[in-house]
């Protein structure tokens, strides 16, 4: 701790206004780490979503049709440029689909549940639906086509005004640290005046001050940064941990990759390299209005 | 030529009166002036203005044959680094000890730490103070603080030395000590500027004497 907070020429470590800052930094880069998972999870969740669903679709055929429609509807399905293959979902998935909801002592064929049949396509986008749509129309009506758009389109944008969001919080968090870190150093040169002073009547350039508050900024904001990130990754893994035992196929899986967890160790590294760059040019332009 | 050349100059403190008028001043390398006024001449004005502290509101400074009055400040620090000064109040810093304070402008030059070492040791045992190295200012007496001021001054070997009641603080011994020091760097070729209202240092010391009054500069024995 003496030697980590030791001073130098401008004894800038003794300054007890400036013992709020690591606490400032740390919150910051707590809040950030937890914006950026939020961000990161968002994205690797879209990816696998457009994945899965690009290159699959669901066709929907009514009750009513019989299994003579069921297989012209499969004929031409397959007949379809760009499909790879069609075939109906049997009752057995579908009663393992639908188990929790309703209990699997359940006689399906007393519902009237339309037949799902499962299209692979080449290539995502390789298929006109709305070609498709009216064609199977006129081979079975009340046929219904879903590509997973009807419900994937609104996910995806809540999920992208969500990502815009943590965009947001994560530059208001940056601006607030510069704007702290412009105080501390202003407030530094102010206390300091004499010895800087000095300092320039000695030969010091500009740059020698600056080094000065760069040192400081920089143990400050490991100071702060380093505890707040070991935060965050603890709040992470219990998180993680948490929505593991979750039973929710349809919310994204809450884990960080490893870009991620490098991302959120990197952090107190920007914090302070943001700090260090910060106070440099504090410290010149402020001198720079000296004789 | 002039180490140091004033051309009708005029300071003042902001929007304050003018403390400094018309100012004309040559020094030539290796000459040595005192300068001599009642407090509140503008004594320590006019050092502010050669030791490059402050830029004149009027008139022309040239230092070391530089035009300084709209010199850009990036070019300040090593002119500055050619000049030693000496303040009334010593302008030491308090969290520093001795040694520290006399390698500032070494180390803000960038000499190796080994060559500070030697050098910085080598003056404080001359000027005294070899048992006080690592002592900070605000533990040391008041001719002390003086001495680790003049060390500090003059570490750097510089061309220009200035100093501003220099011997304010020290007893009849020391005073003399600190005389013969400013000679002997004087005959090495240092020019000296010394302000004081002491008197009897022009009488003990032949050395032409410029006189500051009301913020007028002249010529006077
Ligand atoms: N920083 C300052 N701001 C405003 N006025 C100042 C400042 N420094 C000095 N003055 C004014 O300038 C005039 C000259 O002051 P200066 O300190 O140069 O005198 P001096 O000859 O050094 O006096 P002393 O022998 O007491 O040290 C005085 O009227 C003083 O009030
Ligand atoms: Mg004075």
């Amino acid at each position: 701790m003496a030697l980590w907070l030791r001073n130098g020429d401008v004894p800038l470590a003794s300054d007890s206004s400036t013992r709020f800052v690591p606490w400032i930094i740390g919150t910051m880069v707590f809040l950030s780490a937890l914006v950026l998972a939020v961000a990161l999870v968002l994205e690797s969740a879209i990816d696998r979503w457009q994945l899965a669903h690009s290159v699959q679709l669901t066709v929907e055929v009514p009750p009513s049709a019989d299994s003579a429609a069921l297989e012209r509807v499969l004929a031409a399905l397959r007949g379809v440029p760009g499909v790879v293959d069609a075939a109906p979902v049997s009752d057995q998935h579908i009663a393992q689909l639908l188990a929790p909801w309703i209990g699997d002592d359940l006689e399906l064929a007393s519902l009237p549940l339309p037949t799902l049949v499962d299209v692979r396509l080449a290539a995502p986008g390789a298929l006109d639906l709305a070609a498709m749509e009216s064609l199977l129309g006129t081979v079975q009506p009340g046929i219904r086509v879903d590509d997973g758009r009807r419900w994937l389109e609104p996910v995806r944008a809540t999920a992208g005004a969500l990502q815009v969001v943590s965009g947001l919080v994560l530059l208001l968090i940056v601006a607030a640290s510069i704007v702290t870190v412009i105080f501390m150093t202003r407030t530094g040169l102010a206390v300091h005046r004499d010895t800087i002073a000095v300092l320039h009547q000695v030969g010091a350039r500009d740059s020698f001050v600056a080094g000065q508050f760069q040192r400081h900024a920089f143990r400050l904001a490991l100071w702060g940064g380093v505890p707040g990130a070991l935060l965050a990754a603890l709040c992470l893994v219990v998180i993680g941990r948490l929505a593991g035992g979750l039973d929710a196929p349809l919310l994204p899986e809450l884990a960080l990759g490893t870009g991620g967890w490098i991302a959120v160790a990197v952090l107190p590294l920007i914090a302070a390299a943001i700090s260090v760059a910060t106070a440099r040019l504090t410290v010149l332009a402020t001198l720079a209005g000296l004789p | 030529m002039g180490l140091v050349r004033f051309e009708n100059v005029g300071l003042r403190y902001g929007s304050g009166p003018e403390v400094l008028h018309d100012i004309d001043l040559v020094l030539d390398p290796g000459s040595y002036h005192f300068l001599l006024g009642p407090s509140g001449a503008g004594k320590s004005s006019l050092l502010s203005l050669l030791y490059l502290a402050r830029r004149p509101t009027r008139g022309m400074v040239s230092m070391f044959e530089r035009d300084v009055t709209a010199a850009p400040r990036e070019s300040l620090p090593e002119l500055r680094r050619r000049i030693g000064v000496v303040f009334q109040d010593y302008h030491l810093l308090d969290h520093l000890t001795a040694f520290d304070n006399v390698a500032l402008p070494l180390q803000v030059a960038g000499v190796p730490a080994q060559r500070i070492r030697n050098d910085v040791m080598e003056l404080l045992a001359w000027v005294g103070l070899g048992d006080k190295v690592d002592v900070a200012p605000p533990f040391m007496s008041g001719g002390e603080k003086q001495r680790v001021a003049v060390a500090r001054a003059v570490i750097g070997q510089p061309d220009l030395l200035l100093a501003d009641e220099p011997t304010g603080n020290l007893d009849e011994a020391m005073a003399e000590r600190l005389m013969r020091l400013f000679e002997q760097l004087n005959r090495m070729g240092t020019t000296l500027f010394i302000a004081t209202h002491d008197t009897s240092l022009p009488r003990r010391f032949a050395h032409p004497v410029l006189r500051l009054d009301n913020g007028h500069l002249m010529a006077g024995g």
